[in-house]
């Protein structure tokens, strides 16, 4: 057999199989979260490091998960994320409808803006929101994080959105609206409906995004009480100073709500992210 | 004149036009309310001379550019600057060379190739404390799995505390960084890759062409848009990288792992200098700008944009 029937034969076997090695490799540090939260503190610490837990190992998690603080950071994430999310969909959906579909003056100015302000990073933002906040009472409580958090998704979702909408045929919104249904009942009832898969994918970047969200926190949340995950976390390593196995165990809890998210949106998500990005 | 302007207004009420505006007013409101005016507010307070004294209450002085030429002057800035420019070109080099490599390798048709894809995603979409926490644990002083490799095989002769190492901090930044961004380029690259014609190649192919040139000569001119569009967006989102920092070495030892975005947060919330800490910030926000101006201008210009 000649290299090049060999190739043939086997060529796209052997390109999925490197495929796999490189995903692999790449994906390590991940890998080495997850053996690492699994070894007991022993092993943890074992020179030469095992590739493999000897044995499956849950004590860093159950130690970890008796943390009672540990539940609070992630009942605060949880609140938080959950009403960044709600909150930027129910500002954004309606707001892309429009920029999508309806003859609105001003529109190019309004497009360019978001566009622009989509670039304006939470480090230009967190001192000034900080003292309107500390203003207006809103530092150490959930709605200041929650209303900063919105500020990272919204003209992300907008933008995201509003090439849903415009997507859909407009044949759609003028058969409603001679049945009778007013401009927000199209709305409600026709648009929404139709572009649900965007709604999650969108949905899920602003949980995603919230969830992650490390620095809103740290400013505006000078009391642990409000303190979420990202946050929290880093308590637990000055505490412990260098139980990697149950830091690691907490990396994994804290990445498991993603992960989930990430899998069962995955599709829409990957073109999310060039829609929201390249084509603005 | 006179006859126009109450028609007009008559019609935008009567004709429920207005209507429409009320799909757009909470989310423009919430817009100009918590992200226009607090940009006017930092570059506002840029100016002022704001401490923790007058902070929430009391008379503010305007100082003119006393805070810029505070922080212009200030050495730590002036390092945080060539560490930020450091940051970001050795980024976007690696996360465009390892994300075209990978787009191109993975934007054959191979089985698995779709959900490998989408797996190698996991690392952006990660919380970044998350990375930096698994960073700090690979890369840690005697017992981490990245010196355990480098010393078994003889690369460096002792372990090294990367992190608390002045000459090491930054460039583990960099490399735990450059690990998040890869795939983000990739998705971008790819997607860049799949609109070109199949045509260009069959006719390449028809003329002769082989791989390299092939490349050459279609991929990368028709790349080029995307390539320029993806390190104007790389900059902006590496430039502003603060996560990462915080949870692997809060910019130390001795201010060697500070970029701006760092430096603006320390000398507002840990020094509570706060008028120095929006002129750096908008400094940072000024660069923002101007690229966010650049990339509108090119992404329009290629069509990239809608």
């Amino acid at each position: 057999m000649t290299l090049h029937h060999f190739r043939r034969r086997y060529g796209k076997a052997l390109q999925s199989v490197l495929g796999l090695v490189i995903v692999l490799v790449y994906l390590f540090p991940i890998y080495w979260m997850i053996t690492s939260s699994l070894k007991t503190s022993g092993e943890v610490f074992a020179n030469p490091p095992t590739f493999f837990p000897k044995e499956i190992y849950w004590g860093n998690y159950i130690s970890q998960l008796q943390n009672s603080n540990l539940y609070l950071y992630l009942k605060n994430s949880f609140v938080i994320s959950v009403c960044s999310m709600i909150g930027g969909i129910l500002l954004a959906a309606p707001a892309s409808y429009a920029l999508a579909r309806k003859q609105i003056r001003g529109i190019g100015v309004i497009m360019f803006a978001i566009i622009i302000i989509q670039m304006v990073p939470s480090n230009s933002l967190v001192l000034p929101l900080y003292a309107m906040f500390s203003k207006a009472c809103l530092t150490d409580s959930y709605i200041g994080v929650i209303l900063a958090n919105i500020t990272s998704s919204l003209p992300f979702v907008v933008l995201l959105l509003r090439t849903a909408f415009l997507n859909v045929p407009q044949g759609l919104e003028d058969a409603a609206a001679i049945d009778g249904c007013t401009n927000w009942g199209t709305f409600f009832r026709v648009m929404l409906p139709l572009t649900l898969p965007s709604l999650l994918t969108c949905a899920a970047f602003a949980f995603i995004f919230a969830w992650g969200e490390l620095l809103y926190a740290l400013v505006l949340l000078p009391n642990q009480t409000y303190w979420p995950i990202t946050l929290g976390m880093r308590t637990f390593i000055s505490q412990y100073g260098t139980d990697w196995g149950g830091l690691m165990a907490t990396a994994a809890i804290t990445s498991t709500p993603i992960l989930l998210i990430f899998i069962f949106t995955q599709k829409h998500i990957v073109g999310g992210i060039t829609a929201g990005s390249v084509k603005g | 004149m006179k006859n126009t302007k109450p028609g007009r207004a008559a019609q935008f009420f009567r004709r429920g036009k207005w209507v429409d505006y009320t799909f757009l007013l909470p989310a423009v409101l919430f817009i100009v309310i918590l992200m226009i005016y607090p940009m006017w507010y930092s570059i506002d307070m840029g100016f002022r001379d704001v401490t923790l004294k007058n902070f929430v209450s009391g008379e503010q002085p305007f100082v003119w550019f006393k805070n810029f030429e505070a922080v212009l002057n200030d050495r730590f800035f002036t390092n945080a600057l060539n560490n930020t420019f450091i940051f970001v070109i050795v980024c976007l080099v690696f996360h465009f060379l390892f994300g075209f490599a990978f787009a191109l390798y993975f934007n054959k048709t191979f089985k698995g190739a779709k959900w490998m894809r989408a797996l190698l995603l996991i690392a952006w979409m990660n919380p970044t404390v998350i990375t930096g926490a698994i960073f700090e644990w690979i890369l840690a002083g005697d017992i981490g799995i990245l010196n355990y490799v480098l010393t078994s095989f003889g690369i460096i002769p002792e372990a090294i505390n990367f992190l608390s190492n002045a000459r090491t901090a930054l460039g583990s930044i960099i490399f735990a960084n450059i690990w998040v961004g890869i795939p983000f380029n990739m998705i971008i690259l790819l997607s860049g890759l799949q609109g070109i014609p199949d045509e260009l190649y069959e006719s390449a192919v028809i003329d002769g062409a082989g791989a390299w040139r092939k490349f050459r000569y279609i991929t990368w001119p028709m790349m080029l848009p995307t390539i320029s569009v993806l390190f104007l967006l790389g900059f902006i989102y590496t430039f502003k990288v603060f996560d990462l920092i915080y949870a692997m070495t809060k910019g130390g030892p001795a201010n060697s792992s500070q970029i701006l975005s760092y430096y603006a947060y320390e000398k507002s919330f840990t020094m509570f200098r706060f008028g120095e800490g929006a002129a750096a910030s908008n400094i940072s926000f000024l660069i923002i700008i101007v690229l966010a101006l650049i990339y509108v201008r090119i992404s329009q210009k290629e069509g990239v944009a809608a």
